[in-house]
C-alpha cells in the first residue's frame, strides 16, 4: 500500500512522516502551542518538547523510514495532551506582569462609552458623567448652558457623540464606563505601568538571550522579535503621550468649532468685515451646518483616536464607516453650495455712464474728500482684493481708479465705468445700475467722493473706474489726497502717479503736461 | 469536589520537591528525569515536566547547558544552583513538618478508631 509522506523539520531534525500522522502531529503541536501561550518562556517549552518528540521519533525509526500514525499516538500518549497538565499551568502563572497586562487589556480603566441606562435621550449626558465622575445633573447642566451659547451647534455635537461612542452593553462595559478615575495621575501611572512593561520585557528578553545565545539556532529570529518587542512597547508609550494631545488638542477645537461657526460668527470674523458679510450673505444655515461637520467631524476623530491610544476606547467599525459617511455627505453638500455660490459670480457685465460737468473756469482743482477717506483707511483688517467693504453699517465700494484723459471736444466729462457680477448678464447688468458715485463742484474746485454705493447692500464683485475728461487748454491741480484714487495717469513729462500730486498740470494736445514742476 | 484534584494537588505540591531532590545527586537530562519520575509514579505524561523544568530555571532555581547527543537534537543537562539548593534545604525543613504533621493526624485518627471498637 502506498502512503503520501510529508517532510517535517523538527528540532533541526528531518522526518519523514505519513500525511495522516502528520495531520494528527501537527494538531497536537498546535494545541501544544495554544495551551502555553499565556506561559513566558512558551517558545523554550515548546522547543523542549519537539526535541523531545524528535528522540522518541529517532528511537522508533531505527528500521523503518517514516513516521507513522500509530508512532505518533503512542508518542502523544507519552507525552500527554495539555488538559492533562492544565492545573499546574494556572497556579503558575507569573502574576505580577500578567496582571498588569490584564488591567491594561480590559481595564479596570475607564472608558468612555454611552449610558443607555441613566439616557434621556441617548445617553450621551449620563456617558460624560461618568467618565468625568461628575453628577449627570451637572452635565446636563452643562449641555443645556451649551444649548444658549451654541444654538443648533449643541444638538450637532451630541448627536456626533451619539453616533461615535458605542453604548455600554456588556457588564465588563458597564464597569468599564465607571472604572478608575480617569486623572492626570492616572494617565500618569498608566504611561508608567507602560514603560515599567517595556523594561520587563527587555530584561526578560535580555536574560533568555544571554541564556540561550549559545544553545538555540535561531538566534538571530530571536534577536528580531526582541526588537520588534522593544520597538513596539515604544511605539505604545509614545502613543499614550500622543494619545492626550489629541484628546487636549481635538476637545479644544471642537469646542471652539461649535462656538464659533455656529452662534458666534461674527466673533470669528470680527476682524475681517468683509469676509463676515460674504459669510452671512452668501452661506445660509444649510451650508454652515455642512460646512461644520465637514470640519468637525476629523476633529471628533482625532479626539476620539486620542481616547483610544490612552484608553483603548474602541469604536464600532460601524460607527466609523457611518461617520466616515457622514462627512463625505457633508462634504457633498458643501461643495454643492461652493457651486451655489459660485454661480452668482458667473457673468460679468459693464456699464459706462457719462456724467457732463457743467464749469466756465479754465483752472480746477481735483481733491478728495478728506474726512471720510481716512475714516475707510481705518477699517481694520481691509483686504485689498475687496473693492467692497462694510462700512458704519453701510456696504461701500472703495479701490476706484481715476484716470485723467484728453476730451474730444470742449466738454468736461466724468466716465463712470461699473462692474458687477450676476447669475446671467442680465441679473449682472442691473447690478451694476445699483452702484452710484457722487462729487462735488464748488467754485474751481472738483471733491470726489471716496466711496460709491451700492444700493442692495450686497456684495456682487462690483468695481468703480472714473475717467475724467478735460478739453485742452485747461489746468488741473492734483491734491494729495488723491494719492489712493489716481492711476496710471498719461502725462508729457512721464511722471509717476505719487510724483504728479501736488503740481499743476496742463491739458495739451500732445497730453498733460506739468507747469510747476521744475 | 473531585477525588482528582485532590490527588493532583498534592502531587503536584511534592513534584517540584522530587525533582530538586532528583538533580541534587548531580546533573541529569529531562529524560533521566522523567525515568525516575515514572517510576516513583509521581508524573504519567511527559509533558508535564517540560514547562516545570523551565519555570524552575527562570526562578534560577535551576541551570542547564547544552550537549551534543548521538540520539537527537542537543540535550539540556539540568543542574540545581546555588539558590536551588537554599530552596531544597527549605524544603526538605518543610517536608519533614508536614511528614510528621500528617503521621500525627492519622494516628489520632486511628487511635480513635481503635478506642471506639
Amino acid at each position: 500500500m502506498m502512503k503520501k509522506t510529508v517532510n517535517i523539520n523538527l528540532a533541526g531534525k528531518v522526518f519523514h512522516v505519513n500525511e495522516d500522522a502528520f495531520e494528527i502531529l501537527n494538531n497536537y503541536l498546535n494545541t501544544l502551542k495554544n495551551h502555553f501561550k499565556n506561559e513566558e518562556s512558551a517558545d523554550e517549552i515548546l522547543k523542549d518538547i519537539e526535541g523531545r518528540i524528535t528522540e522518541l521519533f529517532t528511537e522508533r525509526l531505527n528500521t523503518k523510514e517514516a513516521v507513522s500514525l500509530t508512532d505518533v499516538n503512542e508518542i502523544i500518549s507519552i507525552m500527554g495532551e495539555p488538559s492533562q497538565y492544565d492545573d499546574e499551568i494556572e497556579q503558575e502563572k507569573p502574576p505580577k506582569q500578567q496582571d498588569k497586562e490584564e488591567d491594561l487589556k480590559k481595564g479596570k480603566r475607564r472608558k468612555f462609552f454611552r449610558d443607555e441606562e441613566g439616557r434621556m435621550i441617548g445617553g450621551v449626558c449620563s456617558g460624560t458623567a461618568n467618565y468625568f465622575d461628575i453628577s449627570v445633573f451637572w452635565s446636563r447642566i452643562i449641555f443645556f448652558f451649551l444649548l444658549f451659547i451654541m444654538g443648533p451647534g449643541a444638538p450637532f455635537l451630541y448627536l456626533m457623540f451619539w453616533i461615535a461612542l458605542p453604548s455600554a452593553k456588556t457588564t465588563a462595559e458597564k464597569l468599564e464606563m465607571k472604572g478608575e478615575k480617569v486623572n492626570i495621575n492616572n494617565i500618569e501611572k498608566n504611561i508608567k505601568d507602560e514603560l515599567n512593561i517595556i523594561e520587563n520585557k527587555i530584561l526578560d528578553a535580555d536574560k533568555k538571550y544571554t541564556n540561550e545565545i549559545f544553545g538555540a539556532n535561531s538566534f538571530f529570529r530571536k534577536i528580531v522579535d526582541f526588537c520588534i518587542r522593544v520597538i513596539t512597547g515604544i511605539f505604545k508609550f509614545a502613543g499614550s503621550c500622543f494619545g492626550i494631545f489629541c484628546i487636549l488638542f481635538g476637545g479644544i477645537l471642537l469646542l471652539l468649532i461649535f462656538s464659533f461657526v455656529f452662534s458666534g460668527a461674527e466673533i470669528l470674523f470680527q476682524n475681517h468685515p468683509m469676509v463676515e458679510h460674504v459669510y452671512s450673505n452668501f452661506f445660509n444655515n444649510k451650508s454652515a451646518t455642512w460646512f461644520s461637520l465637514f470640519i468637525g467631524i476629523p476633529i471628533v476623530a482625532i479626539f476620539l483616536f486620542g481616547l483610544r491610544l490612552v484608553n483603548n476606547t474602541k469604536i464600532h467599525m460601524n460607527y466609523k464607516i457611518g461617520i466616515f459617511v457622514l462627512w463625505i455627505i457633508s462634504l457633498f453638500f458643501l461643495l454643492n453650495s461652493a457651486e451655489d455660490i459660485s454661480i452668482e459670480f458667473q457673468e460679468e457685465a459693464k456699464n459706462t455712464i457719462i456724467e457732463k460737468i457743467i464749469t466756465e473756469s479754465d483752472t480746477l482743482y481735483l481733491s478728495m474728500n478728506d474726512v471720510n477717506r481716512e475714516l475707510v483707511k481705518t477699517i481694520p483688517g481691509l483686504i485689498p482684493q475687496f473693492k467692497v467693504t462694510p462700512f458704519e453699517d453701510n456696504l461701500i465700494g472703495i479701490g476706484m481708479q481715476l484716470d485723467v484723459v484728453k476730451s474730444k471736444n470742449d466738454n468736461f466729462n466724468l466716465i463712470k465705468e461699473v462692474i458687477a457680477r450676476g447669475k446671467n448678464k442680465q441679473i449682472a447688468k442691473e447690478r451694476t445700475e445699483e452702484v452710484g458715485f457722487e462729487f462735488l463742484l464748488e467754485d474751481d474746485n472738483l471733491i470726489f467722493d471716496d466711496f460709491f454705493t451700492i444700493s442692495t447692500q450686497k456684495w456682487h464683485m462690483q468695481e468703480l473706474d472714473l475717467t475724467l475728461e478735460i478739453p485742452v487748454g485747461v489746468v488741473i491741480f492734483l491734491d494729495h489726497s488723491l494719492e489712493d484714487l489716481i492711476y496710471d495717469i498719461k502725462n508729457v513729462n512721464n511722471m509717476w502717479d505719487y510724483d504728479m500730486l501736488g503740481h499743476y498740470w496742463k491739458m495739451e494736445k500732445e497730453g498733460l503736461s506739468c507747469i510747476s514742476c521744475e | 469536589m473531585k477525588i482528582e484534584n485532590t490527588q493532583s494537588q498534592m502531587r503536584k505540591g511534592i513534584l517540584e520537591y522530587c525533582i530538586l531532590s532528583i538533580l541534587k545527586n548531580g546533573e541529569a537530562y529531562p529524560s533521566d528525569i522523567i525515568e525516575k519520575l515514572k517510576k516513583a509514579k509521581m508524573i504519567v505524561v511527559e509533558g508535564t515536566l517540560y514547562p516545570l523544568l523551565t519555570r524552575l530555571k527562570n526562578a534560577e532555581i535551576l541551570q542547564y547547558r547544552w550537549e551534543e547527543s548521538s540520539a537527537g537534537p542537543p540535550r539540556k543537562y539540568y543542574s540545581i544552583t546555588e539558590k536551588g539548593n537554599t530552596f531544597l534545604g527549605e524544603l526538605d525543613s518543610t517536608w519533614i513538618d508536614l511528614a510528621k504533621a500528617v503521621r500525627l493526624t492519622t494516628k489520632t485518627k486511628n487511635d480513635e478508631k481503635d478506642s471506639k471498637h
